[in-house]
């Protein structure tokens, strides 16, 4: 059986309630689940012996060890005997490609070459300055799991979901979410993404893009696998009346993930035996 | 016996002001003629050393504009390659007060300039700012869509400005024989071609210079009447000249022009100051230390002298009027300068 251990911050959540309500996914791996709310996963490190959590001195507050304990049995957690490691949650500058896509219309990028409203020409990125942002960003993306090197097993990266779309579809024609929208914010992500992953494969990394199910052709997550987000911790889950949580998504989100992900270890780790096409006969 | 040269304070000496100054002490050069603050919105353009004043004030947490920013996860060495933040907007270096003055025309729209496209090896450039595009763009129509949304940031720019700190360059340039258009940078060295029927070389005057300075200001007055300027002379020397002098001397020259236009302008206009960047770097007290071995580039512990000298000068340090010089984050060689492009010709 192969044993996979899960890494992530609160965007674990998802993944770890989905196998919680539908253990069948797991399809027959072994699973463990450790991490942190971002603060203290951003304190975890890697020992010598291939441990990993929260190793020698740190500034994560004595609540949040404790909480961590309670979610996960401890501080660390022992590498040493996985047969694959995956990351999930990891944050790909969704929000600067947002940001960028809000104010500058990027040259071939969209048929969309006009700016309303304000009469005034927009400002235009060109492609080659396009091409070197993207670039950049991948690799600030896959900068911080650099310890993942000192791994010998396959590591495995689930990238965070993108935001939903009820931030355009609830928000005005003029705010930066639906510029960006305008402006190709789908075709940007997905350029990003590719480069994340060609990235991470010259680093030895499986990246694996969000699901594509999961999301809206606008690039942003489909609403039905928001509604409902959970956390890592118990009880963080988004209740009606308060304020919508924008940035983790549901079990049905974490169901997906899950699966994607397991599909690809075991394609991974599926033999391929030699090519006989050319030896065999028809 | 009086004199009128009795009882001056001791700056006004050259034995006691610079003599027995300690080397590398910057004394008190500079005395602001207005209070810059942390609310000041500041906008910065002018020669490469231009760059380093920008840098500093914003390192020093001051409102600096920038009219065409990109978002904060991108690297600098990715956004100053292609002239974001570099400025308060993306034009570039700004060498010449002439060409300060054409590009505020042509965003108001009074100016449109000749030979707007330059080409090299099938891509296009915006001629008056080759270098923020070094891999050029497509298609003219693509470099005049870009230069659409550039100008419409520089009107937003000039309506925002508390402050326009305005570095003067050079007094060389190159121009369009029939309209009179200024270029940053010499037709064939990053892009276009030299051809002597439609350029000639132009060596500008201090009255020119003045005039021009001048034209600038009423303009960005008539659209922000409560603009104030600073002003400085860059102390880099020229990379080359075109002037069939020897370099030295037409650096000499030009420095010269520039920073009299800078004292002219401090005296006639009470809403321009002057900062003595260029006695900082220059002053026969440092004896040569702020300039790197080619004896042209202004080093760290230099740029980082002068602009403690101005946030000193203005409180902006908390550590009082002027001091040891603070050490500068970035490499004093980390700006993007066309001029010194001129270099790969020399023989």
């Amino acid at each position: 059986m192969t044993r996979l251990i899960i890494l992530g911050n609160s965007h674990l959540g998802a993944l770890r309630a989905a196998l919680r309500e539908q253990p069948q996914l797991a399809q027959g791996t072994e699973i463990a689940f450790f991490g942190g709310i971002a603060p203290v996963f951003k304190a975890m490190s890697l020992s010598p012996d291939l441990h990993f959590g929260l190793i020698g001195p740190h500034d994560v507050p004595a609540a949040n060890v404790e909480q961590t304990k309670k979610l996960f049995g401890g501080t660390t957690i022992d590498l040493k005997n996985a047969d694959a490691v995956a990351i999930s949650g990891v944050a790909w500058h969704v929000w600067t490609m947002v940001e960028l896509l809000g104010r500058y219309i990027v040259d071939g990028l969209t048929d969309n070459t006009t700016e309303a409203g304000s009469g005034e020409a927009a400002l235009r990125l060109s492609r080659p300055a396009f091409e070197a942002v993207l670039k950049a960003l991948a690799e600030a993306s896959l900068a911080p799991l650099a310890w993942t090197r000192a791994l010998d097993v396959p590591v495995h990266i689930a990238l965070r979901a993108v935001p939903p779309e009820t931030l355009i579809t609830q928000s005005k024609p003029a705010s930066r979410t639906n510029r960006a929208t305008r402006h190709g914010l789908a075709q940007a992500l997905q350029r990003l993404e590719t480069l994340i992953v060609e990235t991470g494969a010259r680093q030895g990394l499986y990246v694996r893009p969000q699901p594509a199910q999961t999301r809206a052709v606008t690039g942003w997550t489909l609403a039905e696998f928001q509604r409902g987000a959970v956390r890592l911790a118990p009880g963080a889950q988004s209740a009606a009346g308060q304020k919508p949580d924008n940035e983790h998504m549901n079990t049905a989100y974490g169901a997906a993930c899950l699966t994607d992900l397991l599909n690809r270890i075991e394609t991974e780790q599926r033999p391929t035996g030699p090519d006989l096409a050319n030896t065999q006969g028809g | 016996m009086s004199s009128p040269y009795s009882d001056l304070p001791k700056r006004a000496y050259w034995r006691s002001g610079v003599a027995e100054r300690a080397p590398l002490d910057p004394g008190d050069l500079y005395q602001p003629r207005f209070e810059v603050g942390m609310s000041t919105r500041v906008a910065t353009a002018g020669s490469c050393f231009a760059q380093h004043v920008g840098r500093a004030l914003r390192g020093a947490g001051l409102d600096v504009i920038d009219a065409e920013p990109l978002p904060v996860g991108i690297p600098d060495s990715v956004a100053t390659g292609f002239g974001y933040r570099l400025y308060s907007a993306r034009y570039g270096n700004i060498y010449t007060a002439r060409q300060l003055l054409q590009l505020v025309r042509e965003a108001e729209g009074s100016f449109t300039p000749a030979d707007p496209v330059w080409t090299k090896d099938g891509r296009h450039f915006d001629a008056q700012r080759p270098s923020v595009e070094p891999d050029g763009l497509d298609s003219p129509e693509a470099v005049q869509a870009h230069r659409a949304g550039h100008l419409a940031a520089i009107r937003s720019l000039l309506r925002q400005a508390d402050l326009f700190v305005f570095t003067f360059g050079l007094t060389e340039c190159w121009m369009h024989r029939d309209s009179g258009t200024v270029f940053p940078t010499a037709p064939g060295t990053i892009a276009g071609t030299y051809d002597p029927e439609h350029y000639v070389f132009k060596n500008f005057d201090a009255i020119e210079v003045l005039e021009d300075f001048e034209a600038f200001r009423t303009i960005a007055k008539s659209i922000n009447p409560d603009m104030r300027f600073l002003v400085t002379v860059s102390p880099v020397p020229l990379t080359a000249t075109a002037t069939g002098q020897h370099v030295e001397v037409a650096t000499t020259y030009s420095k010269s022009v520039l920073r009299a236009v800078a004292g002219m302008l401090y005296a006639r206009h009470e809403d321009i100051d002057y900062f003595a960047s260029y006695e900082v770097i220059t002053s026969l007290n440092t004896r040569g230390a702020y300039y790197d071995a080619n004896q042209r580039n202004v080093n760290a512990r230099g740029v980082a002298t002068a602009m403690q000298m101005f946030l000193g000068a203005h409180n902006l340090d908390g550590t009082g009027r002027t001091g040891a010089p603070r050490s500068q984050s970035a490499n004093a060689a980390d700006v993007v300068c066309e001029d010194a492009l001129l270099e790969a010709f020399a023989q």
